[in-house]
């Protein structure tokens, strides 16, 4: 066989290339071969099935449940393939609904009906149910009276004009969880059907004792060394309003358009939890799940008001514990409210197989899926059928009363958590912000009256912020021709600037050099300039939540205007949050590196090993350190506190804590006051990217300089300050600018810390967290596109000060002998 | 300071010593992460901590002999001088105790024989009962009360308690208040049992009787509840028992009461039944025993109330008898809560390495990291290999063509290095979307082939500027092209930049975390910095030692990799650091 000339030549030039280079590239190809042939092997890809996703994010039990309900599904459907995706990104289901790519089944929570709606999301199921008699039946009972097993106070809130489209598959009912054992200690008689809020008080007095026995309201109770509390509650909000409708209030009027929550009945309820925590002392101080110190699992709890899913928690964790769940208590004047949550799923507008999808749905609300639903009893199911084998498969289980789990659906107390017609989620986020800051941090800013007010103001400014403005002009594919035409322009210009003739050579390389950046170009065009291009275009238009991209609406300087006059209050926070950070972390980060810097730079036998080993924390993945320092601030085994404790009784550390209103253990990473500082650390840990620039710098520092300063009688500090100093300023100065860009830029490790949610008090909402969450979270693109070309404006005029300082730039090069 | 310059032996001396201060800091966290990885969960809420993954052992006197504890709070903490301690058992040398020294507590049962039928009683202030004289008692299971002859008084220990519809009839025993009084205190609860049934089924004669499983049965009727068409009633259990199956029946499986001293529960675990000695093995403990109790052995599970003496100290402590650990197999229900208190200065204590390798094998299982691991290792290959060539490729054609409008793309180039990468994140995101990218690992990979990151082409690009013109024009002389020219003659001097470029690539594609998030929705095609969020949401109440070990597991490749490229790395940062 003859070989063409140019396939020769291939052959010739790899046979003379660099050993070593061709083993790199082919080893790692043969690695990525070998990988793909392992995922394949360990996802096979179902062939001539219908492949339905749904999308579950949660817990360890939730991926077991899944694992089990998936099978039994494909034992009885074997036609199609259940893709269950589960993320650690809560809002992963939006995402994909925002990216065009929904998973076929979408589970829509309680309060989240209208907002899926809004977004079209949502297929209509009514024709469906309607082709089947046998789920009509079971949905609304039929003409011959009988009654229907779905539980109707749980399906008629999910109804809009008479059309049904999502099923509701379970629900969460709260119930007060008690420890009997901790009853029985104390002789204190169990809460039972008819008790109220004074009942709930009185028992939580008589269980709460100190290490002497001593209840709250005896004399010489102490505070410090609590060995149980009587009462604690969820956080949230839904746990807060059970008591704000025991009491008749509301947070939102019933039209679900404006706030009430400074109703004097719900400022009453918050003042009963604002006394039972902090005049009556009868609530552990922990705030988030982290801190488990108090619980019943440990006898150190009494009773925890907490929503159904702790059933499969204290089976499992404390076997041996007796413990039972009673109804919730009745507020003044003998009101009940029982707040339930209802789980519901639906089917995505853009499914393509929707006969498939509703098999699915279909096996969800059949006996078997809620059975398995059932088993590891996170929620209850929304039958009545099912609801009974759940009861009676619970066996010898506890807990015993198990006539609690329907008692508010029975009596028809049941009511479903406040929902806004629009902006569901901010108005949550900002109900929950302050619920937590008045019931669940130390020190309390506010009184609940003022909360309350405060609440209510803020809620409904949110309510009324007008977003997209009505009538204007579309967004579409005309930003894409603007991108394209301008970036081409751009190129344009900075190519064609050098004409005249070129010699056949110089054309030839001209060729070449084309053909040869190409590569970077195109990435450059798809990855860099048009993205950069429509961000800007995007920065001013709007987006209705969750809707397509093209449905943008333009509105001018709204976008920025919104951030930077304070109407998002998150903005100045975050900028806050950022700029706090940078204060303590840049100058800290600048000083330790140059420290380092110049500690490493000193000749001595092994000091290589040293640089290493002072940079291996600048390489290490944010994720992992974040989880590092997440441990290290645990608030039980974490090291600085075991190193605390082991220290406390020594020093006066304990009166240090005491004046930031702080008690040992510390719980670092729910603190306001302390989350910013680990941060700050877990930045001063990884300085080693800092000091290895420094550490370039020193050595480029010519030794005459020394040498003529040691002959000038220079000593050390003399050297330091009038050579070493001048000659890296360039350098710091550079530093400064980076780090400052750098912090504004932080996201990872404030992501792991807190799993993408909001921190305590929001101290470690970053700039980029911010953009993230607003992004990502809230789908406000626009919003969000407008964030990022601020944090752009600012690092470019950070950036252009780094130019202005360029006269310190050309001396170090030209010291350095060498051209940019 | 610098080369040439003579430093006395005190000025090296105290450059090492403040090098290891320094560095003490810096390994401490990763120390710290790689010790709680190799602890067990008790080790790890040890206060004060230990520095070694050590399994210390205590030990206090007991019985003239020594036993071994785990401590689980020595004071320190409390300052309360007094450790909390856990009881343990050893193979070769168990604590052993006379059952005479165990003493069986006079909790029990009292049933009296009324009208031919036998009734559960409770006793009422038997101390005031003279010989003879009849005692007022009164009737559990009929709910009213009775003069019997105390002599009549038979005595069962209890074993279960009925539950009917899976409402148990909440009896208790109100236990040991006060070792010497607590014979005779047996009580109901509060409340009366109850259960619900529908209205047809209760009829409205005077004895008030209920249909239940085809049984007229003996029932009182305490509320009507509204809107269920339920009624509630007090049901009487007939003499011979309900005939309920075994499911609908609640037994007490020991799990119960405890018993209190001190206002403090504390409970014991028989180990080995009495031996030919007539000795009982046994542990105290402070810790959630959850240890479940198969169905058939149900049956033989029964409760005592015993009594230890330790330390010269009688204690009250709750056992179980009946399948326990001598039996293979069986497992037995145990709680014990509350701990013996003994003086911190009493115990003694060694310390033994041992480091739970097992740690690893569990976190590696809890998620498919094998899977992760590939996954990132498949994107990491194709992106270096990527990085490498197209990087390579973009900084030969800046450093040496010759080419209109170089130094204005150059610039361009330089210039994206300068926006933060939110800016793009939407739009690219969308466009990703348009393209039908999504849940693949195409938008990982795809920019990376196509020379992404600006910083490696301005690499390649500085470090091939330095290389002598003159090889390349030998190499054109000998007919290469500039293709061949590249490969045959810049890249193998570049040699420190490709390591440097292939170790950040990796390094870069090990530790994204954000671009996995938004783009890769399945379980099995997720990377390793996502599996280990996903681990630290998932886990975060409990074991956190797996958690660090998966962690360790992630930084591991990271610092190895720099172990092994440092040299070119450094050079890499120190000439990319400058210029940024």
């Amino acid at each position: 066989m003859i070989l063409s000339l140019p396939m020769r030549k291939l052959i010739q030039t790899l046979a003379n290339s660099d050993p070593w280079l061709l083993t790199l590239l082919v080893g790692l190809l043969v690695v990525a071969g070998f990988c793909r042939l392992f995922m394949r092997a360990a996802s096979p890809v179902p062939a001539d099935k219908t492949v339905i996703t749904l999308c579950k994010p949660g817990f360890k039990r939730d991926r077991e449940e899944m694992k089990e309900f998936r099978a039994a599904f494909h034992a009885k459907h074997p036609d199609i393939h259940l893709k269950v995706i589960q993320s650690a990104l809560a809002r992963k289901p939006d995402t994909m609904i925002a990216a065009g790519v929904p998973p076929d089944l979408i589970f829509v929570g309680g309060n989240l009906l209208d907002y899926y709606l809004q977004a079209d999301a949502l297929l209509d199921l009514t024709p469906i149910i309607a082709r089947d008699p046998q789920l009509r039946r079971d949905l609304y009972g039929d003409a011959r009276g009988a009654a229907p097993d779905f539980f109707p106070q749980l399906l008629r809130p999910l109804e809009r004009d008479g059309r049904l489209f999502v099923l509701p598959v379970t629900y969460m009912p709260f119930f007060v969880f008690y420890s009997k054992d901790l009853f029985d200690r104390y002789h204190v008689p169990y809460p039972d059907e008819a008790w109220d809020w004074q009942g709930l008080r009185e028992r939580a007095l008589a269980l709460t004792r100190d290490a002497n026995g001593r209840r709250p309201d005896q004399p010489g109770y102490d505070r410090s060394r609590v060995v149980s509390y009587g009462f604690h509650y969820a956080k949230w909000q839904h746990g807060i309003e059970n008591f704000i409708r025991q009491a008749g209030g509301r947070l939102v009027d019933e039209t679900g358009t404006r706030i009430v929550a400074n109703d004097p009945r719900t400022v009453e309820a918050i003042q009963f939890l604002y006394d039972l925590k902090y005049v009556d002392g009868v609530c552990p101080p922990g705030v988030r799940p982290q801190k488990q110190d108090y619980s019943l699992k440990k006898g150190t709890l009494g009773m925890y008001l907490y929503p159904v899913f702790r059933i499969p928690t204290l089976r499992a964790e404390a076997p041996n514990l007796d413990w039972d769940i009673a109804p919730l208590p009745r507020g003044p004047g003998g009101r009940r409210a029982s707040m339930v949550d209802i789980n519901s799923w639906g089917i995505s507008s853009r499914c393509r197989n929707p006969e498939a999808a509703f098999k699915l749905l279909k096996f969800m609300v059949s006996a078997e899926g809620l059975a398995i639903t059932n088993r590891h009893q996170i929620f209850l199911p929304t039958r009545r059928s099912a609801l009974n084998r759940a009861r009676d498969a619970g066996g010898d289980l506890p807990p015993r009363s198990t006539w609690v789990l329907t008692h508010d659906l029975d009596h028809g107390y049941a009511e479903l958590p406040f929902a806004t017609k629009q902006y569901y989620q901010d108005v949550y986020a900002v109900v929950n912000e302050h619920f937590e800051r008045l019931l669940a941090l130390h020190n309390p800013p506010y009184t609940p009256a003022e909360m309350c007010e405060q609440l209510t103001r803020e809620a409904n400014s949110v309510l009324t912020r007008d977003r997209a403005v009505p009538g204007a002009a579309r967004f579409g594919w005309v930003a894409l021709a603007f991108a394209l035409a301008a970036t081409v322009f751009l190129v344009a210009r900075l190519v064609g600037r050098r004409r005249g003739g070129l010699s056949k050579l110089q054309r030839y390389e001209e060729r070449w050099g084309y053909a040869l950046i190409s590569p970077w170009l195109i990435g450059f065009l798809l990855f860099s300039a048009i993205p950069i291009l429509i961000s800007v275009v995007m920065s001013f238009a709007q987006w209705q939540t969750l809707s397509h991209f093209t449905h943008g609406e333009f509105v001018g300087f709204e976008n920025y205007r919104v951030a930077l006059s304070g109407e998002d209050p998150k903005f100045w926070t975050s900028v806050w949050v950022t700029l706090r950070y940078a204060l303590f972390a840049v100058p800290a980060g600048l000083i330790v590196g140059l420290a380092l810097a110049i500690l490493l730079n000193q000749r001595v036998r092994g000091i290589a090993l040293f640089r290493t080993l002072f940079y291996v924390p600048a390489v290490l993945p944010a994720v992992a350190s974040a989880v590092l320092f997440w441990h290290l601030f645990d608030v039980n085994h974490g090291w600085v506190n075991r190193v605390l404790g082991a220290l406390l009784p020594s020093g006066g550390l304990s009166d240090l804590l005491a004046s930031f209103g702080e008690s040992f253990p510390v719980a670092w990473l729910e603190s306001a006051l302390f989350t910013p500082y680990v941060f700050v650390l877990l930045s001063l840990w990884t300085v080693g990217g800092g000091m290895i620039i420094y550490l370039a710098g020193l050595q480029n520092i010519p030794t005459q300089l020394y040498e003529a300063a040691e002959v000038d009688g220079a000593g050390r500090w003399k050297q330091f300050r009038h050579v070493t100093l001048p000659m890296l300023s360039p350098i710091i100065f550079f530093n400064l600018v980076m780090g400052i860009i750098g912090s504004f830029q932080v996201f990872n490790v404030a992501f792991v810390m807190f799993d993408g949610q909001s921190s305590p008090g929001d101290s470690a909402l970053f700039y980029g967290l911010h953009l993230f969450q607003e992004a990502f979270y809230h789908y406000r693109l626009g919003y969000a596109s407008a964030l990022a070309w601020i944090l752009f404006l600012v690092i470019l005029a950070l950036t252009a000060l780094v130019f202005k300082s360029s006269p310190l730039w050309v001396h170090y090069e030209a010291a350095r002998g060498k051209k940019a | 300071m610098t080369e040439g310059r003579r430093t006395s032996r005190a000025y090296r001396t105290a450059v090492y010593c403040v090098l290891v201060i320094g560095a003490l800091p810096i390994l401490l966290p990763i120390y710290w992460m790689v010790l709680a990885s190799l602890k067990t969960v008790e080790q790890l809420h040890v206060s004060p901590p230990s520095w070694t993954p050590v399994v210390p052992r205590h030990f206090v006197t007991l019985e003239g002999r020594e036993t071994q504890i785990i401590v689980m709070d020595d004071g320190s903490v409390s300052g309360t001088k007094v450790a909390r301690v856990k009881l343990l058992r050893r193979d070769d040398d168990p604590l052993r105790l006379e059952p005479g020294r165990i003493q069986t507590s006079t909790e029990t049962e009292f049933y009296a024989v009324i009208e031919g039928a036998r009734h559960r009683i409770e006793p009422r202030d038997s101390g005031a009962a003279q010989p003879g004289q009849k005692l007022e008692v009164a009737l559990l299971d009929r709910h009213r009360r009775a003069w019997i002859d105390p002599a009549s008084i038979e005595t069962r220990e209890p074993r279960w308690f009925w539950a009917v519809l899976g409402l148990d009839i909440p009896v208790r025993i109100d236990a040991g208040r006060s070792p010497e009084t607590a014979s005779h205190i047996v009580g109901w609860a509060a409340e009366p049992p109850a259960v619900a049934v529908a209205d047809e089924l209760f009829s409205e004669d005077p004895t008030g009787r209920v249909l239940w499983r085809e049984r007229s049965l003996p029932a009182e009727q305490i509320a009507r509840v509204a809107q269920g068409g339920y009624v509630r009633v007090r049901l009487v259990c007939p003499p011979d028992g309900l005939d309920v199956p075994s499911g609908e029946l609640w037994r007490e499986s020991g799990s119960g009461q405890s018993v209190r001293i001190d206002d403090r529960s504390r409970n014991v675990r028989v180990l080995r039944g009495p031996d030919e000695r007539g000795l009982v093995e046994v542990e105290l403990s402070d810790e959630y025993e959850s240890v479940r109790i198969p169905p058939e052995r149900l049956e033989r599970v029964a409760r005592r109330v015993h009594k230890v003496v330790l330390l010269g100290v009688p204690h009250l402590v709750e056992l179980v008898l009946g399948s326990s650990p001598a039996r293979p197999g069986a497992t037995v229900a145990v709680r014990v809560p509350g701990a013996l208190a003994l003086a911190a200065d009493r115990i003694r204590s060694e310390s033994r390495l041992e480091p739970q390798w097992g740690n690893y094998a569990r976190a590696w299982r809890e998620q498919r990291f094998d899977l992760f691991v590939v996954n990132t290792l498949f994107i990491a290959a194709l992106v270096v290999v990527g990085t490498v060539l197209s990087c390579g490729l973009v900084g030969y054609a800046f450093a040496r063509l010759d080419f209109r409008g170089r130094d204005g793309l150059f610039l361009l180039l330089l210039a994206t290095m300068m926006i933060p990468g939110q800016v793009t994140s939407i739009p690219t995101f969308v466009l990703f979307v348009k393209l039908g990218w999504i849940d693949t690992y195409l938008p990982l990979i795809v920019p990376h082939l196509l020379a992404h990151s600006a910083f490696f082409v301005f690499l390649y690009r500085q470090f091939m500027s330095t290389i002598p013109v003159d090889l390349e024009d030998a190499a054109r002389i000998d007919g290469c092209g500039p293709l061949a020219t590249w490969w045959l003659i810049m890249m193998p001097l570049s040699r420190p930049i490709v390591v440097t470029v292939a170790v950040f690539a990796f390094m870069g594609v090990w530790s994204d975390f954000l671009y996995p998030l938004l783009y890769i929705n399945s379980d099995e095609k997720q990377t390793v910095a996502l599996g280990l969020q996903n681990f630290k949401s998932a886990f975060q109440d409990f074991e956190p030692q797996l958690l660090m070990a998966a962690s360790t597991m992630m930084i591991a490749p990271t610092v190895l990799l720099f172990f092994f490229a440092q040299r070119a790395f450094m050079r890499g940062v120190v000439v990319t650091g400058v210029k940024g």
